[in-house]
């Protein structure tokens, strides 16, 4: 039978559901302290290491190959295209330089990067 | 300590100060806030990190003018963005979708303590793409006013009331199909 209350206003929903770790919010401020400390300090190279795996990933996926990961993968409404996610790499925190360097070092050949900045 | 003395040591230059009293009076809440975008406490965990670290470098570019409120928010939204974004790559390299990699984190995650139906609607929200996903959290769980989510996220009120619509009824005719 189709429901005819709205299940979005049951209170529970807004009651909280999750739990930290017991100390979590006490102990955050000190492992903040090292984290703070450690940010200050960061070379432009250890700023790409989180991308490492990334970039590693582009060779992965040009050898799997673009059009089958887009037969495989659920098509989201918002989804993002290794293109566009190149692009963002490049806007939002490295020169284009720094990324093309960065993925011919680990292998990912000057035509797939051409064809990933186009 | 309020927003307005935390402003005052940010406009003295005493960065080590506004940046203390910002964690003690805003972690928790951005923690709950993150945690709805994250799969679990550990993704939260280092959400929460990435939004104060970017706090702490741009407090010298904070402008007094505008309100720490909104300017610790749109850090968090945006931080949360990029981390939409940087799992859905992820989940692309495994192809999986998105919702699916946050949902598997959120079903191995021992610090969930809700029944069903909170299970349901934190995998309803999963599903939502990233700006309705966005504006759902902010109105329906922090109960902002649209006037502040706009000003947050730099969107018409029109816009984010559309958003918010659309997001509601997807959650709303997905539990529908789970209760």
């Amino acid at each position: 039978m189709k429901r005819t209350d709205d299940i979005l206003k049951d209170s529970r929903l807004k009651e909280q559901a999750f739990t930290v770790p017991e100390g979590y919010f006490e102990n955050l401020a000190s492992k903040l302290e090292t984290v703070k400390a450690a940010s200050g300090k960061t070379s432009p190279a250890g700023r790409l290491v989180p991308y490492l795996a990334i970039a590693a990933s582009f060779a992965l996926i040009a050898s799997v190959g673009t059009a089958i990961l887009k037969k495989t993968v659920h098509q989201p409404e918002e989804e993002i295209s290794l293109e566009s996610y190149y692009s963002q790499l490049v806007n939002d925190d490295f020169s284009e330089d720094e990324v093309v360097s960065y993925l011919l070092c680990y292998g990912i050949s000057a035509e797939e990067i051409t064809e990933l900045s186009k | 300590m309020s927003d307005e003395q935390i402003t005052g040591l940010i406009q003295n230059g005493d960065y080590d100060a506004a940046f203390n009293a910002i964690v003690a009076a805003w972690s928790e809440r951005l923690y709950w806030h993150l945690r709805r975008y994250a799969g679990s406490h550990e993704d939260a965990d280092d959400l929460l990190q990435d939004v104060l670290v970017k706090v702490w470098k741009a407090l010298p570019t904070f402008r007094c003018d505008s309100q720490l409120f909104t300017w610790i928010y749109r850090i968090a939204t945006n931080e949360a963005l990029n981390f939409l974004r940087k799992n859905r790559f992820k989940a692309m390299l495994k192809a999986e979708s998105l919702e699916s990699l946050l949902n598997s984190h959120f079903d191995d995650d021992v610090h969930f303590n809700g029944d069903e139906l909170q299970r349901e609607v934190q995998k309803a929200i999963n599903m939502l793409p990233d700006k309705q996903k966005q504006v759902f959290i902010i109105r329906y769980f922090d109960e902002l006013p649209y006037e502040q989510i706009s000003e947050i996220l730099d969107t018409s009120v029109g816009s984010l009331k559309a958003s918010y619509h659309h997001a509601y009824n997807k959650v709303k005719a997905y539990l529908e199909t789970k209760f």
